[in-house]
């Protein structure tokens, strides 16, 4: 492990949380038996997440994974603060998740929902030009440039969506979560509709932009290497509601390259994620 | 033409070898015959374009000639062609018909652009609010429902012989596929988007503005194209039905009452030009503003 839960980045953390909250010890999010469930027609309410505990160090990277309507989604909601969970509570460094700076809160999806009338970098300063007006984005525009380029599609500022391809695409939309120098990374199945090649190559860039930077970062996803590759812990999930079914910790050093992919200790780690996978499925099968 | 072809082609590839801009390939058979070139060239279009027109005025004429259709009905192809020039003449030389013309023109550019700016905010209120959707959607839909051309006679009544009547008919036409297509458009932008907004805490103005609103451009411009005609139509039949100050449709009226049929003819033919000048002005716009729309600048 490179990093160890107690490992304190941050200095301050932002102005001390209420007095009613058990405050946690250190950066990062902490969730606390987080359940949520969802009021359905006729009385037929859905739970979707259940009794639900983490502890995520800032810095690090959780992954979440399990099949689909386990709540995966309803989770990264609750931690963006955009959903209030019906039991328990979520901390974002120290803060709880519904009255967090949601300044602080980087997204992204699937699709990389560029605006088709933008430029990729007028879509990259889309965030900064929403919260703070046309001047602020422009001030920014330099650090828009210089991630660009980090990501290797600087020369493409001055392109459309439509000129772009997927990976570009979703290369601008990673931009566009980092401009605002986020301190939580809400990753929703940020590379489920790209090809395995390309998806390969944009977990290593992702790893390695979020590597630089201190912040925390979850992320959802169908892809057990991607999981691995990507995380420091996994967290697989049992059908819902969903519940953590088991926790895996993955020990490789950072910064990780795909040759990691190839090594037997990562064929042992994904064997032991898709075990646990088809564990938490079967048992809810009766 | 090859010669020409091939330079642009290297052109481009030097291009975009200097300039690493979006890269384009290019894979084109070179060893086509010279007929397929034409035929599928720009020219080939043009000369298909043509014979098709002449094929049609022969055959125009010869059931005039065979008398197929009575006289009365059908002008003779070559009598209508040489009306039309005449026609063209006296609007190009500043004759009478040029007043008519500039009549009918100011109705229809007045009464789109009523029709355009209420139906676009009609639209916006519709898409964007709970109330619009609700309460005012039925009542679009009703009175989209209505012959609206049967209120000329009202508007008439209510506004006298001059200009308004006729340009309150081209604007009603025209409103109903602005507002219909604007709303539709203001309720197209994705869930993704409408997340994305959220999450950077977008105001419910700042979201209208800057996605919704550009969202449903395209839809609007779609709406504005019907709309453009659609205008020329509610001008003409108002001018048509309710007599007055003449625009070309009270031009039409009177050679119709004349038996000039070859003038009917040409006088419509001047009101297709006049129509297709009205729709290709919201087709350049389109250009312009839904620039995003256009697909990659490839050149055939």
């Amino acid at each position: 492990m490179s990093e160890s839960p107690t490992t304190v980045f941050t200095s301050a953390s932002g102005p001390a949380s209420g007095p009613e909250a058990p405050t946690p010890l250190y950066t990062g999010v902490s969730i606390q038996r987080v359940g949520h469930t969802f009021e359905g027609r006729k009385g037929k309410d859905v739970c979707a997440l259940q009794d639900l505990s983490m502890e995520i160090p800032s810095g690090t990277m959780a992954a979440i994974i399990g099949p689909s309507g386990c709540g995966k989604s309803t989770l990264l909601y609750i931690l963006g603060g955009l959903l209030e969970p019906t039991e328990g509570i979520a901390y974002v460094d120290g803060e709880p998740a519904m009255t967090q700076d949601r300044r602080k809160v980087g997204y992204m999806f699937q699709q990389p929902t560029l605006l088709a009338w933008r430029t990729t970098l007028n879509n990259v300063l889309l965030p900064f030009e929403i919260r703070y007006g046309k001047r602020a984005a422009a001030e920014k525009r330099d650090e828009a440039m210089k991630l660009l380029e980090t990501t290797g599609i600087g020369d493409f500022h001055h392109s459309y969506a439509h000129q772009l391809s997927g990976g570009m695409a979703q290369r601008a939309a990673i931009c566009r979560m980092l401009i605002t120098d986020p301190s939580l990374l809400l990753l929703d199945e940020p590379f489920g509709a790209l090809d395995e090649l390309t998806r390969d190559a944009m977990d290593e860039e992702l790893g390695r932009v979020v590597e630089a930077r201190n912040a925390t970062s979850f992320i959802v996803t169908h892809s057990i290497p991607e999981a691995v590759f990507l995380a420091d812990t996994v967290y697989v999930m049992t059908p819902r509601p969903g519940r953590i079914f088991r926790t895996i910790p993955i020990p490789f050093p950072r910064p990780r390259t795909i040759a990691v992919t190839t090594t037997s200790e990562f064929a042992e780690l994904t064997g032991e994620v898709r075990n646990a996978l088809n564990e938490a499925g079967s048992r809810e099968v009766k | 033409m090859s010669q020409e072809d091939i330079t642009t082609m290297t052109d481009k590839n030097a291009d975009t070898a200097a300039t690493p801009s979006v890269p384009e390939v290019y894979c084109r058979a070179r060893s086509e015959s010279w007929w397929h070139r034409i035929r599928r060239g720009r020219l080939g279009t043009t000369i298909g374009v043509l014979i098709f027109g002449v094929v049609f005025i022969l055959v125009w004429e010869g059931i005039f000639r065979l008398e197929v259709i009575s006289r009365f009905i059908i002008p003779s192809a070559f009598t209508t062609l040489k009306e039309i020039v005449r026609i063209f003449g006296d609007v190009l030389t500043g004759g009478s018909y040029l007043e008519s013309t500039w009549i009918t023109i100011e109705e229809i550019a007045v009464g789109f652009a009523l029709g355009a700016v209420t139906g676009i905010l009609l639209g916006i209120i519709i898409g964007e609010t709970e109330f619009g959707r609700r309460v005012l959607m039925p009542y679009v839909v009703g009175f989209n429902a209505m012959p609206k051309v049967a209120f000329a006679p009202l508007f008439v009544a209510a506004l006298g012989f001059g200009l308004a009547p006729k340009i309150l008919m081209a604007a009603i036409i025209a409103f109903f596929p602005i507002v219909v297509n604007t709303a539709t458009g203001i309720e197209s932008a994705t869930e993704n988007e409408l997340r994305l907004f959220k999450a950077m805490e977008a105001s419910r103005w700042k979201t209208l503005w800057k996605l919704k609103l550009p969202t449903s451009l395209p839809f609007m411009f779609a709406g504005l194209k019907i709309a453009a005609v659609l205008a020329v139509i509610g001008a003409v039949v108002a001018d048509i039905l309710s007599g007055g100050a003449g625009g070309l449709g009270k031009a039409i009226i009177v050679a119709s009452t004349d038996l000039r049929t070859a003038t009917v003819f040409a006088l419509i033919v001047l009101l297709s030009i006049v129509g297709l000048i009205v729709y290709m002005i919201v087709v350049v716009a389109e250009h312009y503003i839904v620039h995003w729309r256009r697909t990659s600048a490839r050149p055939r």
